[in-house]
């Protein structure tokens, strides 16, 4: 089919877009598993919870003000904090009992978690979708029409993205949690709190996961049963970028992220299949994926 | 095993040789332009101080890692590459250092399991397991001194009877060259000197080449006949005991590596 | 860490003693199997019928998390596999009214070559790996599945799923197809039991126990987890093809990630290191979800606060409590 470069653009933003969606919650999966060998197969629900968070405070937020792009921004930080809470109560009261606990225990548990957030979803807002409308003017490109809010999404993935950097490579708590995913014995020799460095690494994720959630609020309608569409997506992200490669995940989440946005204006169910082929290949390639290396045991 | 006259053809008075072996892990090069010859029947050490690429040698003999340059050959074929199974079905059985057994089974399931496999019956789903290769899985035990622990979990074993569980495992593949990392880290020194006469026996009585690292120098000279000493991964030299003994070299990179 | 510790003595306690409760667990069973039809109501025979199907969908799931040591997340896509087979097979011959007793038998044999062969291609993926990157593929790959099912409208009646399935005459009766369940998930199950014990499965404890030395013992440690995979997505397809029948209809729900919890759970429940766990564990999850959710509509809520107080608490699932207890009494401890 031809395409015109119009609507080229548009997909290419959507996939860019959906790709940094990608990487803000694949990022916090391989960073909590980096550090505490933890796999959270519950991390796309708590972004669920993210986004429903996010919709409850812009709902009470725009029945004082006038609905706007600016009013987002409190909505969306209040629900990061709410879930960097719920995030640090998780690890505080159930998460920490797993670490060292054989694999299937700690994947039963975090499964346990999707069941669970998901019914309390389903409680608290019910079933049908749920969506912010922000009232924004589409931009025309050529023959197409852009929506701006494409570019907040990639802005503000961008700036999350770079601050998890600086975090990891220039704070001294980054530095520490970098050396805790080689040794934490070393770590815990220097004298430093290891709990509390955990407690914060899987809030911080979390916290990532309901900020990723909140901010892709506005263009697309959140439900349950997308958590598990999202942590397939995660999975084939990490298995394609490499486990514990930063880059690696990067580079995988912007390959999934214009991929699937492609192949649904092409095969719109096939769209899943696509990103498949492509983890076939990176896995009968290079098993341990794009970036990764071989875990030592 | 009966000798077909082809492997008598291929079969020459070297087991085991490796030429320009080399390995790098990262920027660091492990095992650097590495050649050795072991000949049919020999009972040999490889010493060095720690770092010095014994284990990477091991793991690139036994197919745990590729070469990135030389060759191993195993009893005249080509094995440069080939993967562990490949290797260890070809008749090269590997003792680890940190004993790699299985925790969950019975010693007596340990040996048993791994005769089985020997036996070509891994893909043997109806037999009942109790009753296949007993005969030989008793040999076993009995020779390594296990018997009286066979229905002990094989991760409540003491370090040494978890270190000759290590090594039964390894003759359960019923091999013609034997690896063997540290045989006796760990143990006392009765269980060192039991071992180690095992160790003789199985080179002298049934005829099996060996070829062991160790940390324990008296385990060392009395035990092998021909010793290699690698530092930073290469190879320095290899001669008798008296000969490693005597030279400066190995005198310079371990007393001096220690003062 | 003190918690590994507690837990590794625990495995060791499981092993120390070799008599394996699980004989007598499937002997009182199987009793209790045949005599249920005894209490009265058709509520019964349903419960019972679900509880065999899905124990041995849950028994097949064991042979890759409790003997070969990985849990795979995507076993339902082999349930669901047989289910869709005979139900494709059946539909047509119940709607035309033809339905013999030995069609219907080799419809429902029909369904395991089709589900090795989709636990083959899949399989072929899944055991380059191990551990979490086995769990992600599983479920990956099972999502994929699910996806071509439920998009494949024209084949698979998509959403809709295929309706009015229907056991053939002389098994309709729900007294009579629970027995005919029974008799096959009986068979099915000895011949588990059988694999289990023989050297193939010794091969499997050899991977699941140290995989890394298996291999120095001379195995292909990627073709034993690919043969056992081929037999486990086999054995499921079985399981899935009784389903059908017994429900009506199939859906693509059947091939979903719940529907992958599913013996997973009951595995936990019963406890994975027993051949036995996961049919005891398909008691109390189907049992659980029979009555709990005519109470309410949070089951899920439910059985996640189930699965996280087992895994807290009881990790070796009930029957190590069984076990422990009895092995208590024969030493003669309080």
């Amino acid at each position: 089919m031809s395409m015109d470069f119009g609507s080229f653009l548009i997909q290419l933003l959507s996939g860019l877009s959906r790709g940094m969606m990608l990487f803000l919650l694949s990022a916090g999966l391989s960073l909590i598993f980096g550090v505490m060998n933890i796999l959270n197969f519950a991390h796309a629900t708590l972004w669920l919870l993210g986004g429903y968070i996010t919709f409850s405070l812009y709902t009470a937020l725009a029945t004082q003000f006038e609905p706007s792009l600016l009013l987002l921004v409190p909505a969306v930080l209040g629900s990061t904090a709410i879930l960097f809470v719920v995030g640090w109560l998780l690890e505080r009261f159930l998460i920490r009992r797993m670490y060292g606990r054989e694999l299937p225990e700690q994947l039963l548990l975090t499964f346990a978690l999707i069941l669970i957030i998901g019914d309390l979803i389903k409680m608290i807002w019910g079933v049908q979708n749920r969506r912010i409308v922000l009232p924004i003017e589409a931009w025309p490109v050529f023959d197409s029409f852009i929506n701006p809010y494409l570019f907040v999404i990639i802005g503000s993935g961008a700036v999350v993205a770079t601050f998890l950097w600086w975090f990891l490579a220039r704070t001294r708590i980054g530095k520490i949690v970098r050396a805790a995913v080689y040794s934490r014995d070393m770590v815990s020799a220097l004298g430093i709190r290891i709990p509390t460095i955990y407690a914060m690494v899987f809030a911080l994720g979390v916290a990532i996961a309901g900020f990723s959630a909140g901010v892709f609020l506005p263009i697309i309608p959140i439900g349950l049963g997308l958590d598990m569409d999202l942590i397939i997506q995660c999975f084939a992200v990490v298995v394609i970028g490499g486990f514990g490669s930063i880059a690696g995940t990067l580079v995988a989440s912007l390959l999934v992220g214009i991929v699937y946005s492609f192949s649904v204006l092409i095969w719109p169910d096939g769209a899943l299949a696509v990103i498949f082929v492509i983890l076939v290949a990176v896995l009968i390639w290079r098993p341990y994926g794009l970036f990764g290396t071989e875990m030592r045991s | 095993m009966t000798v077909t006259p082809i492997e008598t053809v291929a079969a020459t008075d070297t087991i085991l040789e490796t030429r320009g072996l080399t390995k790098d892990f990262g920027g660091l090069r492990a095992t650097n332009d590495v050649s050795f010859t072991l000949a049919r029947g020999a009972k040999e050490a490889i010493i060095g101080p720690n770092g010095a690429g014994k284990s990477t040698f091991f793991a690139l003999v036994s197919g745990r890692h590729r070469p990135d340059a030389g060759s191993v050959t195993f009893d005249g074929q080509d094995v440069t590459g080939l993967p562990p199974h490949e290797i260890a079905r070809r008749g090269m059985s590997r003792a680890f250092q940190v004993s790699s057994i299985f925790n969950r089974l019975t010693v007596l399931e340990n040996v048993r399991s791994a005769v089985q496999v020997r036996r070509g019956r891994a893909f043997d789903f109806f037999s009942d397991a109790r009753r296949v290769a007993l005969d030989r899985t008793e040999e076993i035990l009995a020779l390594c001194r296990l018997a009286d622990r066979r229905h002990v979990p094989a991760g409540e074993l003491s370090q040494g009877d978890k270190k000759k569980l290590e090594l039964a495992l390894a003759l359960a593949g019923e091999p013609r060259l034997l690896l063997l990392d540290e045989p006796t880290a760990g143990m006392s020194l009765e269980e060192t000197r039991e071992t180690m006469a095992l160790v003789d026996d199985l080179n002298e009585s049934h005829g099996l080449t060996i070829l062991f690292t160790e940390h324990d120098m008296s385990v060392v000279f009395n035990h092998a006949r021909r010793i290699t000493l690698l530092h930073r991964g290469r190879m320095i030299l290899s001669g008798s005991p008296a000969e490693v003994r005597a030279n400066d070299e190995v005198q310079s990179i371990y007393l001096g590596g220690q003062a | 860490m003190s918690q590994k510790s507690l837990l590794s003595a625990s495995l060791l306690a499981a092993a120390r003693d070799r008599l394996d409760i699980s004989i007598p667990v499937l002997l009182v069973l199987a009793v209790l199997f045949v005599l249920l039809p005894l209490i009265p109501g058709e509520f019964i025979l349903v419960v019972g019928t679900e509880i065999l199907i899905l124990g041995l969908f849950a028994l097949s799931f064991n042979l890759i998390h409790g003997f070969m040591g990985q849990i795979s997340f995507g076993h339902a896509a082999f349930f669901g596999l047989g289910a869709y087979t005979t139900a494709l097979i059946l539909q047509p011959l119940t709607a035309a009214g033809g339905l013999g007793t030995i069609t219907f038998l080799l419809a429902i044999l029909a369904a395991v070559p089709v589900s090795a062969l989709g636990a083959l291609v899949v399989g072929y993926f899944c055991v380059r790996l191990t551990g979490i990157y086995f769990a992600m593929l599983s479920m990956a790959f099972g999502e994929l599945i699910f996806y071509v099912v439920f998009s494949w409208y024209s084949f698979t009646k998509g959403d809709d799923g295929i309706q009015g399935l229907m056991p053939p005459p002389l098994l309709k009766s729900p007294v009579v197809y629970y027995y005919f369940t029974f008799v096959v998930v009986a068979l099915a199950a000895a011949l588990l039991w059988r694999i289990t014990r023989s050297p193939f499965g010794y091969t499997l404890r050899l991977l699941r126990d140290n995989p890394a030395r298996t291999a120095f013992l001379g195995i292909d440690v990627r073709r034993v987890m690919l043969v056992n995979f081929v037999l486990a997505g086999s054995f499921a397809g079985l399981a899935g093809a009784l389903w059908g029948p017994f429900a009506r209809s199939v859906s693509p729900t059947l091939l979903g990630w719940a529907q992958s919890g599913v013996p997973v759970f009951m595995s936990l429940i019963g406890g994975a290191g027993y051949f036995a766990g996961p049919l005891v564990g398909s008691i109390v999850y189907t049992g659980l979800n029979s009555y709990v959710t005519r109470f309410t509509i949070y089951w899920p809520l439910t059985i996640g606060l189930v699965i996280l107080a087992m895994v807290l608490f009881l990790p070796g699932g009930l029957l190590s409590v069984v076990d422990g207890w009895l092995k208590a009494k024969r030493r003669g401890e309080p």
